[in-house]
């Protein structure tokens, strides 16, 4: 299966809906290289998302310890941990929507609440479920499109992107859940973002999904974009991902590329990593 | 605050559940307003216009719940959070909600209460009753229903941002309007005050109707429209803080 078509960037360098100017650079081809994109001024200047010393307790129950990671422009990078790690937490800290009790979550240059276009920098799908259950699909992306001052006509294009042209009509509560997940992508592309944060995108998706998914994900990185995906599907996340974050009980217990986690353990697979990692074979019945 | 207007505008338009109730409380408001002014014995020393026309409180009542519901809703259906997303500043979220839920507050408090007084006035006339009314205050009650309805949609987005659980925010609500207030006016002494200063003598008071009881005494018109908006501005202050503070986990 192809990856979606690419008309994002215009002969002159510059993408769509973007408002950077720079056109120096011309039209180079885009790599999986940071700052290929000359209508990225950040992604030359650093990281797409740096977490640092991440703390949050709710409570006395201490979600998130210690994390620090760092996602890279042109790369997905895969955020794992077993249930219960700080996942969500962190990603809901990273987004401005949980607010820490220590460290720093900095996104394309600038905490999330001082982005100037937040919706054009940052796509995020936290929660399929994310829709009024009486608003269509299209109405759904309307009304987001309509805040983030976008046209609302590419509420239909994003639906045809996503494979939802045909329910476009549909009330969002009669969707399955695959459907809420391309409705949550749709949602997350919506300001051709040139980051995304997506929370278990692949739950509930069929294996045409999956390696739709897969695709669409690749295709954003070759054009430069920053990817952070959470997932537990450890077979798919070894097919996609370029870098590797592994939390435990709130603290990062490893960052590194994929490539390199394999080759420090010839013979293993990154299930086996990851339970050697996250010590789930502990203390199971023999 | 254009998009988010207009993405709030967007939001009320494309949602049932509004409509649905404000069908539900047009109805209601007409068959009341209209069996009352129809068959009702009035007694000496009440204007039955002003009886009749306090039915289409319900308006405010509605206007209240759909204030409430605008904010709650986000939270239940977790659209909270792509909508906090677009945009950080989570005041001017609120203020856009704010002033297109009342200014739909307006226009249905307009509709229904007009709408009140064009059954009431003719069916009264039919049955050789005087209304007890003049026809500017007709107009007072009609304009009084309109500004009502919007307080009362403004009060509903605060207390609707404080308690963001749906069925939590609905259940106060009613539960002040239609048993604490009623209760708390029967006491001694205190309940003069609960009868001018609660929610439903405010409203009474503000759209020119009688109270409840009909013997309570009631604020002038515009003192109970400052007092009610005075109220919506305290609970959408307090709305408002809470919803900067607190994390969106929905």
């Amino acid at each position: 299966m192809a990856g979606w078509p690419t008309p994002r960037r215009a002969p002159d360098g510059h993408a769509g809906g973007m408002t950077a100017t720079t056109s120096t650079e011309g039209n180079r081809p885009a790599g999986r290289t940071a700052g290929a994109a000359p209508h990225r001024p950040t992604a030359a200047a650093g990281p797409a998302i740096q977490v640092a010393g991440l703390r949050r307790k709710f409570g006395r129950v201490t979600a998130v310890d210690d994390v620090s990671f760092t996602v890279s422009y042109g790369r997905i990078t895969g955020f794992l941990g077993p249930n219960g790690a700080g996942k969500t937490t962190t990603l809901r800290m990273i987004l401005g929507l949980i607010r820490p009790d220590a460290g720093t979550a900095v996104i394309a240059g600038e905490p999330y609440a001082n982005l100037a276009s937040p919706a054009r920098t940052v796509g995020a799908l936290l929660d399929a479920a994310a829709a009024h259950p009486g608003r269509s699909g299209r109405d759904h992306l309307r009304v987001l499109a309509a805040q983030a001052g976008i046209p609302g006509r590419r509420a239909g294009q994003l639906l045809e992107r996503v494979g939802l042209a045909h329910a476009a009509q549909q009330r969002a509560g009669r969707y399955s859940l695959g459907m809420r997940q391309r409705l949550g992508l749709a949602a997350a592309l919506l300001g051709d973002p040139e980051i995304l944060v997506l929370d278990e995108p692949g739950n509930g998706l069929d294996p045409q999904g999956i390696r739709w998914l897969r695709d669409l994900l690749r295709s954003l990185t070759a054009e430069g974009r920053a990817v952070l995906v959470s997932s537990h599907l450890l077979a798919e996340v070894a097919q996609t991902v370029d870098d590797v974050v592994v939390i435990s009980r709130g603290r990062t217990i490893t960052r590194a590329p994929l490539d390199e986690l394999l080759a420090a353990r010839p013979g293993s697979t990154l299930e086996d990593i990851y339970l050697e990692l996250t010590g789930t074979t502990e203390g199971e019945p023999s | 605050m254009t998009r988010l207007l207009h993405a709030e505008t967007l939001r009320l338009a494309t949602t049932r559940s509004y409509w649905l109730l404000a069908a539900g409380a047009v109805a209601l408001i007409a068959g009341g307003t209209g069996a009352t002014a129809a068959a009702t014995s009035f007694t000496a020393g009440t204007s039955p216009a002003r009886a009749t026309l306090a039915i289409a409180g319900l308006a405010q009542t509605v206007a209240l719940l759909a204030g409430a519901l605008s904010v709650t809703g986000e939270f239940r259906h977790k659209t909270i959070t792509p909508a906090v997303l677009i945009t950080p500043r989570r005041t001017p979220l609120l203020v856009a909600k704010l002033i297109t839920m009342a200014a739909a507050g307006l226009a249905f408090g307009l509709a229904a209460t007009g709408m009140a007084t064009a059954i009431t006035l003719p069916l009264l006339a039919a049955r050789h009753i005087p209304a007890g009314i003049s026809g500017t205050q007709a107009a007072a009650i009609i304009a009084g229903g309109g500004v009502a309805t919007a307080l009362s949609a403004a009060l509903g987005v605060g207390v609707g941002a404080i308690i963001r659980n749906q069925v939590g925010a609905i259940v106060t609500v009613l539960a002040l309007l239609y048993v604490a207030e009623p209760l708390l006016g029967f006491i001694p002494h205190a309940g003069v005050a609960v009868q001018k200063y609660g929610l439903g003598g405010l409203a009474a008071a503000a759209t020119h109707t009688t109270g409840f009881p009909g013997t309570a005494q009631l604020l002038g018109q515009g003192m109970a429209v400052l007092v009610l908006a005075g109220y919506a501005v305290a609970v959408l202050l307090a709305g408002a803080a809470l919803l900067r503070h607190r994390d969106i986990t929905a």
